[in-house]
């Protein structure tokens, strides 16, 4: 699993030489305390590992209990894989078991004792030793050996061939008939043992529970076979191993037993379930289908049921007619090609044009007033120049008692005139007249220069009079332009209906050949410009423009409550916005209860 | 010479040869070229302690065999 890199000497001197290091050199490599070939240098050299004995003695100075030789030795004898049986152990196993049921039953234990009479011991002086070797092997005295268990299974023992079973130490004054053991099958069994406790301490460690073995079932089968007895000079080996195949068979024969008409009912249940399977199955494709379906034509079924709801309403078809319009617009403009969509900017931007000037004619809500503009233009041409003229006439005209008809008649003429023009002016006049006795023989610049006097009327000064004279000139401008594309646009048309070419066209190309054309000629003719003016012309329209501009803009910043903050405040909220944070709930609650007593006192003073 | 062991506990355990003089930083770069990351994305740690770049290996105390910690940052 874990993929570990090691680098060769040569080659990590070339990576370091790549690096910019200096490489490691040979010498240093071989002085040094590991080489490659060595795993675990560190614990290897400085620490050499402990003999079992050592690793007791400082068990047992630590008060923990000694690790048993034999074990220690199993485990270095013995790996873990080997003791797991396999397929062909089994098979070793049973071939060996029917070997040793075969010796048995031509020789027992018992029959070697009779051959070999204790009785006739001088007849037998002669007869060699090595058979008693042999014997005694195997042999030990049938009276003893009746009754004793064998603390091995058949499995075990079948392992075994010819090793030596020894008697268990027990006590002297137990009744029992004692135990044959063999030792290297005990080693094993303490071997399988250990690491099946180690397995289930494993589990507990990972899972925290305890499970059941898959082999605690041959635990239990090999505890009864455990209790093996010798009878006489046999061993009794209950044939454990022929069942596994017993099992089989009888799994077999159960499966034969079964007639063809139970096993069709067999299968026919299984291809039944099939079949409900397969509705199932196709059932939640469909479902699924469908749902796809509705989720892909979501707006039909939103028809649907907006049918179904309101069959009367109106509305709603409505709102659903323009949705529709709207979107059937919007794929349509997604198919524009590059040309239309340049075709449309410039449009706007005529458009653009055109509504700019309009606001301009308009703009800072000023009405075109006749009357105002002649009477300010007066101001301007007539009534400055002869001033002194008028006053030296009114004193002349105060002094001398006697006044010519001429005079005298001209006198309501003008009155009249400005009754007619000024209205409101008139009354004032008319209750200031008397008193200084004007004369307004100079018509009706006379008559302004007095209201002015009397301040009736707010004398403008030169500012707001360029102001005035230059936002008129803006909208005439303006004016005169709109004028022009009027002109041009109608003359494109007449043009345009001579041309059979255009007239056979489609009535949508038509007005898009026709927009197209004419902004071509107002180009053409320098009446717009596609690319603002630029330069110290430019600067300058811009600036005179500008000159009138003179917007009075108050900002002031509220907060959801509609409370008016100051600036410090307005920055604290805009913040607090931006970054997604606040005031704690008991400072917003402070806030809200003075914003209300505040509100309820404002009520109060006003009742 | 001294070899450490670089693990990151992901799959991946190197034995990186380098001279006790040589830098942290140095041993990063020798790690990058063997692992094919970039040595400014190691990180070096062995418990809570990160090793610096700049300091080297003896003044670390690192001997032969030593384990680091690897991380990707």
């Amino acid at each position: 699993m874990v993929q570990e890199i090691s680098l060769s000497l040569e080659e990590t001197n070339k990576l370091r030489i790549s690096i910019g290091l200096k490489p490691i050199s040979v010498e240093a490599a071989e002085t040094a305390p590991s080489t490659t070939t060595k795993e675990a240098p560190l614990t290897s050299e400085s620490k050499p590992e402990l003999t079992i004995e050592e690793t007791n003695r400082l068990r047992a100075s630590l008060g923990l209990k000694p690790i048993p030789l034999e074990e220690a030795a199993s485990l270095v004898e013995a790996p873990i894989g080997e003791n797991k049986p396999t397929n062909d152990d089994q098979v070793k196993l049973r071939l060996l078991d029917a070997k040793e049921r075969l010796k048995r039953k031509g020789k027992t234990l018992l029959d070697d004792d009779q051959e070999v009479s204790q009785d006739d011991w001088l007849a037998n002086l002669g007869i060699p030793a090595p058979k008693k070797a042999k014997t005694s092997k195997k042999v030990s005295p049938s009276h003893d050996l009746s009754g004793v268990k064998i603390g091995h299974n058949a499995r075990e023992l079948a392992d075994v061939d010819g090793e030596i079973f020894t008697l268990k130490d027990s006590d002297l004054l137990e009744e029992e008939n004692g135990e044959l053991n063999n030792e290297e099958l005990i080693r094993q069994a303490k071997l399988k043992k250990d690491l099946r406790e180690k397995k289930m301490a494993d589990n507990i460690k990972f899972n925290g529970r305890s499970y059941k073995f898959e082999d605690s079932e041959d635990e239990e089968t090999e505890r009864v076979l455990q209790e093996l007895v010798v009878t006489g000079s046999t061993i009794k080996i209950p044939e454990k191993t022929t069942e596994i195949p017993k099992e089989r068979d009888n799994k077999i024969a159960l499966g034969s037993l079964f007639d063809d008409d139970v096993d069709a009912e067999k299968v026919e249940p299984v291809k039944m379930k099939k079949l409900k399977k397969r509705p199932k199955m196709k059932l939640k494709l469909n479902s699924r289908s469908a749902t796809i379906n509705n989720e892909e034509l979501g707006m039909k079924t939103v028809e649907l049921q907006s049918f179904d709801d309101s069959v009367g309403d109106e509305e709603a078809q409505l709102q659903e007619m323009i949705s529709n319009r709207i979107k059937f617009k919007q794929s349509k403009r997604s198919k524009l090609t590059p040309e239309q969509i340049a075709n449309d900017v410039v449009l706007s931007k005529r458009w653009e044009l055109e509504n700019q000037l309009e606001g301009e004619l308009y703009a800072n809500n000023t009405v075109y007033n006749d009357i105002a503009d002649f009477l300010n233009s007066l101001t301007g041409s007539v009534l400055e120049v002869p001033e002194e003229d008028d006053y030296d006439e009114i004193k002349t005209e105060t002094l001398a008692s006697t006044t010519s008809i001429k005079k005298e008649v001209d006198v309501p003429q003008t009155q009249d005139e400005a009754k007619e023009e000024t209205k409101l002016e008139e009354a004032g006049e008319e209750s200031v007249a008397p008193d200084s006795t004007p004369t307004f023989n100079k018509g009706l610049a006379s008559t302004l220069n007095f209201l002015k006097s009397r301040k009736i009327i707010d004398a403008s000064t030169q500012q707001q009079q360029h102001e005035s004279k230059m936002r008129r000139e803006a909208a005439k401008e303006a004016e005169l332009l709109r004028i022009k594309i009027s002109i041009e646009e109608r003359l494109l048309k007449e043009e345009f209906e001579l041309d059979k070419a255009f007239l056979n066209l489609p009535k949508a190309e038509r007005a898009e050949v026709l927009e197209r054309a004419l902004d071509q000629r107002l180009r053409e003719k320098n009446i717009i410009s596609d690319a603002p003016a630029r330069g110290k012309y430019a600067q300058k329209s811009q600036s005179s423009r500008l000159d009138s501009y003179n917007p009075q803009v108050k900002l002031s910043y509220k907060d959801d409550t509609g409370v008016e903050l100051d600036t410090k405040g307005a920055f604290k909220y805009l913040s607090h916005q931006f970054h997604g944070v606040g005031p704690g709930n008991s400072k917003v609650e402070k806030k809200l209860k003075k914003v209300k007593e505040e509100r309820e006192s404002t009520s109060e003073t006003i009742i | 010479m001294i070899e450490v062991l670089v693990n990151d506990r992901l799959g991946k355990k190197v034995k990186v040869k380098c001279l006790e003089s040589d830098t942290i930083g140095d041993l990063k770069k020798m790690l990058s070229l063997q692992l094919g990351t970039s040595y400014d994305k190691l990180i070096l740690k062995k418990g809570y302690s990160v090793y610096k770049d700049h300091i080297s290996l003896d003044d670390y105390e690192i001997h032969d065999g030593f384990n680091f910690e690897l991380y990707y940052g």
